[in-house]
């Protein structure tokens, strides 16, 4: 091409470059005027122009300056030399640019894995590590996966030695992983001034063990174990960094260090025997690599040190290295010590991070260097590491010490109060997306529910609640829009941690409820395991209709009245036939069954009509399964079944497991605790059903009926003090629950406080609307006191109202009827009432224990006689 | 600051005298300067490279200045000659990188794709192969026009800003911008085309 045909093209694209991209074809076709080649020239410059982007966008200093350096000091810094891993990236494109929410304003360092930046997360306001990894290294899709979930993996590992991994971020095809940031030096740093008095070594090494222990513990193997792998904070801190990232390097490295004599050293010098010959390698090829940093700290060169890397390769497999004994001041142990990491043979080594702690966690002898115990080490890492370590453990940073929270009500901000709905049922899904988290104590939504509308201090409730931190917010919907605002407070000090603004199409709000819980844990530093991670991460679209008809369902069943449970079924079914693949909706339904086939008031007390088990049952377990079909992570239809299994079928095994397996998924669920306390109670295993009962109420505290249950248990013990003691808590949180009243009663009657039995149970009966004269509520009071008469006829007045079987049995046995007594039985026995299973341990049946008709009983319910 | 060898001190003077002439437009002072200039900035570079990770950000600038300091009495010195000398600077980068690329294409022949990881991060590779074949691109770029070519040299290789790349060159900030866009336009096509049909340099030029 000629200069003037060139200049003509350079004007035309210039000029198309001044129109809008749009109608810069238009502008073309014109302008050439009918000039194909001319126009073909321009627009493909007008393409290349397009994806040009970064291209040569920033100077070549870095390459300059390693052309420069590179002739002579090639090698032995090779691994630290920065790099711009292609012409393209080396015009640094990512500098000053955003990656999710991190704006990356400084580079830091590069290496053979990526370039590093210091960045903010702009998010939390924090300063932050970002690890860009090197298109040479930017792994196959499947190679991708695998490395995305190691490095997910390492990321769940909370240890202080451990370098801490936030995230891995995945944009437009890079690997961006977000690490905190310290402030220190490597060891590669620090070696420079040569090697490190014994002492300081072993303060070192002590911390890497630990950090090593914790990572091995998890499963993970780091496989590049080096000293610029390992820094030490400037509060003396040892972090082993870059966990989990090794795995994708360690491969190609093994293949090709060896094959490219006197062209690299980068890790050779630390790799394993094993891993030189790319074979599998384990824990013990990082405890070897912990001994070569372990001699090179002591003597100040590494121990296979040689000319060139294949040199060096050679010595480690073949020679055994120069003996530490000879460097002054390292005493026979650890010289021994370092001696067996280095044997060729993995058997040979120390075959665990625990087990090389213990070597190193030497008794005081008389050589001064040598660590006198675990807690002087210890002790002295808390004293060099005043801020970051203190904030760590002792709880001064307020983000890092909340291990509870609890999600207060979320607000309504929607332009119609009939939205309230909405909003609880948002609050129910934060709660329940939270509590998957393990490690974080999440408090059930009943207890927070009794804060709907109050204004009571946030500490006091943080106080009330016994946790570390409160969540609040609040919730708008217009349409299909949906925007959740959340705080996160510590509840202590009523410090703000951090806060955030969502807002999202309808569809997108199950997903943007795991979002919210992901920010809180990630907030309050919790660890979270892998399968939690896929778990919060994989929320499904959801059919706006069928989501709002489910959360009306939630909102009625809350009502723990009949017409509402009634309600909730017929909004679950509403849901479900407007989205049949919405597990939660069958959840519902099958509690809904629940409710009235046992549940509580309905049944048990006489306020309403229940479901006869043998109907309510069936149609229960068929909810619970299709919803497990579904979503098998979902905690509630495993419980319905092990309910079921349990109170129904009388099939202790299978419930048993049903109830461990829902408690394993969910171990934050207060129900689970709760329903497989029941469970344990049923055949007298009372210390374990109390454990798994106080389990329940510190995950609920404020639940009335985990209250009363937790009463109950010490009821059906014989310990009716400390039953009593149990129901009046229970009255004190709420002096109008019915049931603790009539329970109270009970306890009272065991104990012969008649007076006081009357007294409550009189105010059961107000509580239920009813009159005690006519609503039959005395019926027992009467039998204790063997008023014969007063007791038939409000037996009567109860049968009338359609009272369980079990309960006139109670009445007869009371009365000293036991045919009567057995006859009801019987009829309880061929409903399957729920309450059968605690046949034996029930103090009201105590009369009847030694018939024979009892043990009959007992037998054919499958409860040991 | 090192006590060893300090062309600065003796060459001071003499620079100065150089970028003045060369700004004036006597183009044999390039040819005297570019020798002083290469010394200086090879040896701040390898200094930059085996300095502590504690001041990582190695950045053009930096270097320059300090290269600049060192050489030219910059007291007494206009600011545009600093900009002249950051343009003789890009020139000598320029050449150093094609010319340590080159080296290292031709040493490894056709092994560029085993090279290891580790060799890889030094300079190299693809990236060698990529300078060579800019410059390449650069220098046909250059017989269409070799304005373009200066303005891809300066903020490129010299890391000059656009206003600085105008002061040199004694245009307006704004064609030094058409410049640059169409100059990366067309050298991006270029170098892309190359890879693609195989014919280019990539691994062997």
């Amino acid at each position: 091409m000629e200069a003037d045909r060139f200049k003509q093209v350079d004007r035309l694209l210039q000029l198309a470059l001044e129109h809008p991209s749009a109608e810069r074809g238009e502008f073309l076709r014109r302008a050439c005027g009918g000039d194909a080649e001319l126009e073909r020239e321009v627009r493909s410059l007008l393409t290349s122009q397009e994806r040009a982007g970064s291209f040569l966008e920033s100077p070549a200093i870095q390459l300059a300056a390693q052309a420069l350096a590179g002739e002579q000091s090639k090698g032995a810094q090779s691994a630290d030399l920065p790099i711009g891993p292609t012409l393209r990236r080396t015009a640094d494109s990512f500098l000053g640019g955003i990656v999710s929410n991190y704006r990356l304003e400084e580079r830091l360092a590069a290496g053979g894995m990526g370039v590093l930046y210091r960045a903010t997360d702009l998010k939390l306001g924090r300063s932050v590590a970002v690890k860009v990894l090197s298109r040479q290294l930017a792994p196959e899709e499947t190679a991708k996966a695998r490395f995305l979930r190691e490095a997910r993996a390492a990321s769940a590992l909370d240890h202080p030695n451990i370098g801490a991994i936030h995230h891995i971020e995945e944009q437009d095809g890079e690997l961006f992983i977000i690490m905190a940031l310290y402030q220190g030096e490597t060891l590669k740093q620090r070696l420079k001034k040569g090697a490190l008095p014994v002492g300081e070594a072993l303060q070192v090494l002590w911390q890497m063990a630990l950090g090593l222990e914790a990572a091995h513990r998890a499963g993970i193997v780091h496989r590049d174990i080096k000293p610029a792998n390992v820094l030490r904070t400037d509060d003396g801190i040892v972090k082993i960094l870059d966990f989990g990232l090794a795995k994708l390097t360690s491969d190609s490295q093994a293949a090709t260090a060896v094959t490219q004599p006197g062209e690299t050293m980068g890790t050779v010098p630390y790799m394993s025997p094993e891993q030189l010959r790319g074979q599998a390698v384990d824990v013990r090829s990082d405890l070897w690599s912990f001994g070569v940093v372990a001699y090179e700290l002591l003597a100040g060169v590494t121990p296979f040190q040689a000319d060139s890397s294949a040199a060096t390769a050679m010595r480690i497999l073949n020679e055994e290295p120069p003996p530490l004994a000879g460097v002054s001041g390292v005493p026979d142990w650890l010289a021994e010590l370092v001696t067996q990491l280095l044997r060729k043979a993995p058997a040979e080594r120390p075959q665990s991070a625990g087990e090389v702690l213990s070597r190193l966690d030497r008794p005081s002898s008389p050589t001064r260097s040598r660590p006198k115990s675990r807690p002087v080490l210890l002790a002295s890492a808390i004293l060099a590491g005043v801020g970051r370590w203190r904030d760590r453990f002792f709880g001064s940073s307020a983000a890092a010490s909340i291990r509870s929270l609890a999600v207060l009500p979320l607000d309504n901000f929607s332009r119609d109060p009939e939205q309230e709905y909405f909003a609880d049922g948002m609050t129910e899904e934060l709660i329940a997306n939270l509590a998957k988290i393990s490690s974080l104590l999440v408090i059930s939504r009943t207890s927070v529910m009794r804060y709907k509308g109050a204004r009571k201090p946030l500490p006091e409730i943080a106080r009330e609640l016994n946790v570390d931190a409160v969540v609040e917010g609040s919730v708008r919907r217009e349409g299909e829009r949906v925007r959740i605002t959340a705080q996160l407070i510590h509840g202590p000090t009523e410090r703000h941690l951090w806060a955030e603004s969502y807002e999202r199409d309808w569809k997108q709000v199950l997903r943007l409820e795991s979002e919210v819980a992901l920010a809180i844990a990630n907030e309050v530093k919790v660890r979270l395991s892998p399968d939690e991670q896929t778990r919060l991460g994989s929320a499904r679209q959801v059919n706006p209709q069928a989501h709002e008809a489910y959360l009306k369902g939630v909102y009625y069943l809350d009502k723990f009245t009949v017409e509402g449970t009634k309600k909730s079924l017929e909004y679950f079914e509403r849901a479900i036939q407007i989205d049949p693949g919405f597990a939660p909706a069958y959840a519902g339904l099958s509690l809904s069954y629940g409710r009235l086939t046992t549940g509580g008031l309905a049944g048990q007390h006489g306020t309403g009509k229940s479901m006869p088990p043998k109907e309510g049952f069936p149609k229960l377990e068929a909810a619970a399964r299709k919803a497990l079909e579904l979503d098998p992570t979902l905690v509630l239809p495993h419980l319905q079944l092990a309910w079921t299994r349990f109170v129904f079928d009388w099939n202790w095994a299978e419930a048993e497991r049903e109830f461990k397996l829902a408690i394993q998924l969910h171990p934050n669920d207060a129900k689970a605790h709760q329903w497989y306390s029941h469970y344990l109670l049923s055949p007298g295993r009372v210390e374990e059903a109390i454990a798994e009962m106080k389990r329940a109420l510190e995950l609920d505290p404020l639940s009335l009926d985990a209250a009363v249950d937790f009463g109950s248990i010490y009821f059906f013990a014989g310990q009716y003090e400390q039953g009593t003691k149990e129901y009046r808590k229970a009255l004190e949180m709420d002096p109008n629950y019915p049931l603790a009243r009539f329970y109270l009663a009970c306890a009272y009657l065991f104990q012969g406080m008649y007076d006081e039995a009357l007294s409550e149970l009189r105010k059961y009966s107000e509580l239920i609307g009813g009159h005690p004269d006519t609503d039959g509520s005395l019926a027992l009071y009467y039998a204790f006191v063997g008023n014969r008469e007063d007791a038939l006829k409000s037996l009567a007045l109860l049968q009338r109202k359609g009272v369980s079987p079990r309960l006139v049995a109670v009445i007869y046995t009371r009365l000293g009827d036991k045919d009567q007594a057995f006859n009801w039985l019987e009829k309880a026995y061929e409903e399957h009432d729920a309450l059968l299973p605690f046949l034996n341990v029930n103090p009201m049946f105590q009369p009847l224990h030694s018939d024979s008709r009892f043990q009959d009983l007992l037998r054919r319910i499958g409860l040991p006689q | 600051m090192s006590r060893a060898p300090q062309p600065g001190k003796a060459a001071g003077g003499e620079v100065s005298k150089l970028l003045q002439a060369w700004s004036e437009g006597e183009q044999s002072a390039l040819e005297r300067l570019t020798p002083i200039v290469y010394d200086e900035l090879h040896r701040l570079a390898r200094r930059y490279m085996r300095r502590e990770r504690s001041s990582p950000s190695l950045q053009t600038t930096a270097l320059l200045n300090e290269a600049y300091m060192r050489l030219v009495d910059y007291k007494r010195m206009r600011w545009q000659n600093r900009a002249h000398f950051f343009a003789v600077s890009a020139q000598v980068m320029r050449r150093i990188l094609v010319e340590h690329a080159r080296r290292h294409n031709l040493k490894r022949g056709g092994g560029v794709k085993h090279v290891s990881l580790d060799e890889a991060a030094a300079v190299g590779g693809q990236r060698a192969a990529d300078l060579v074949a800019l410059d390449d691109a650069m220098n046909a770029l250059g017989r269409l026009d070799s304005r373009k070519v200066q303005v891809v040299e300066m903020r490129f290789f010299g890391g000059l800003s656009v206003e600085e790349t105008a002061e040199v060159l004694k245009v307006s900030p704004i064609t030094v911008m058409r410049d640059w866009s169409t100059a990366k336009a067309w050298l991006y096509r270029e170098m892309s085309s190359a890879a693609a049909d195989g014919s280019g340099s990539i691994q062997t030029s």
